[in-house]
């Protein structure tokens, strides 16, 4: 396959065959907010075959902070519907589908034909339920990479339903206790840069995070990992 | 000995990565008592309602397990167990 000169340097690094398996990819990115922003585009530079974008909100002013698909002209607009249209400047390669759905919607997203065939998961969601309830629509085998960023730390992993520690074995009956939550672009972009990194690695059938939780600090810039167990 | 880890808030609120309580068996509840004191900083709060049950904004596992899937506070650590307390990144 003849790739496009936008991804020249990265098969320079990972060679044809890795770039074919990503190319190869559907991802649904389930929130296009901080996180998602930054995950659909570095999966659309990196040469992703197939992205699908799940978000019902709107962009707003507070947003802009960290959501670096948005400025100021798209405020009101719908999230996919901007963001389909950023990334899909960003080179043709890569097929974007924009759905205005919630994600608590599980009918309108199960019977979406959209959803017939994904490689994975990218879990890009603000909270817990509609984490939870996207974790249990996964199939068996199929890759979630779950992340989650406040102030200036994050964390993140991957769920594989028949292989990994599930959200609940590592939250619990977590809430969040602040909202809207408090964040600065800096920790959402590393998280979403790792979470990236991870969906990649899932790909090319090597994740380095299963049943290990990451968590980044950028205060003074630490990274740990905990193993998880069931 | 047993091992407590800080992470994010609890982390920099009490300027240590972890603690180290020389017991060889102690519940969690005992544990985190004992890691207060040889840290030096109060961080109760941030883990235990004033009733003493566990707040729903924080983590606590033992050895990577949650201890909401053992048996809460009452959960018992033994010599060369790990215990990580941290609150989560819920955002997305």
């Amino acid at each position: 396959m003849q790739y496009p000169e936008a991804f020249f340097r990265s098969v320079l690094f990972w060679g044809k065959v890795k770039q074919e398996l990503i190319s190869n990819s559907t991802i649904i990115v389930a929130g296009v907010g901080g996180l998602g922003c930054f995950v659909s585009q570095l999966l659309v530079r990196a040469g992703i075959g197939k992205l699908i974008l799940i978000d019902n909100d709107m962009v707003s002013e507070s947003d802009l902070n960290r959501q670096i698909l948005y400025t100021t002209k798209d405020i009101g607009e719908s999230k996919v519907k901007i963001a389909a249209q950023k990334l899909n400047a960003i080179n043709k390669f890569s097929k974007v589908i924009p759905l205005k759905i919630t994600i608590e919607d599980k009918k309108s997203f199960l019977k979406n034909p959209a959803f017939a065939e994904y490689t994975g998961i990218a879990d890009c969601l603000d909270n817990y339920e509609s984490r939870l309830i996207i974790q249990n629509l996964l199939k068996d085998e199929i890759f979630m990479v779950h992340g989650g960023v406040e102030n200036d730390y994050g964390q993140l992993t991957t769920i594989i339903k028949n292989s990994t520690v599930l959200l609940q074995d590592i939250y619990a009956d977590y809430k969040m206790e602040l909202y809207p939550i408090p964040v600065i672009p800096q920790s959402v972009s590393v998280i979403a840069t790792f979470m990236t990194h991870e969906i990649i690695n899932n790909i090319l059938g090597m994740p380095q995070l299963l049943n290990q939780l990451l968590i980044m600090e950028l205060s003074d810039f630490s990274i740990f990992k905990i193993a998880l167990k069931k | 000995m047993i091992k407590v880890k800080f992470y994010t808030l609890l982390r920099l609120l009490i300027k240590k990565a972890e603690v180290e309580i020389e017991v060889d068996k102690i519940k969690i509840r005992d544990l985190l008592r004992l890691s207060q004191e040889a840290a030096g900083v109060k961080f109760f709060h941030k883990l235990l309602e004033d009733d003493g049950s566990m707040k729903t904004g924080t983590i606590i596992l033992l050895n990577g397990k949650h201890i909401s899937h053992i048996d809460n506070l009452d959960t018992i650590a033994r010599k060369g167990d790990v215990v990580s307390l941290f609150p989560p990144g819920g955002g997305g």
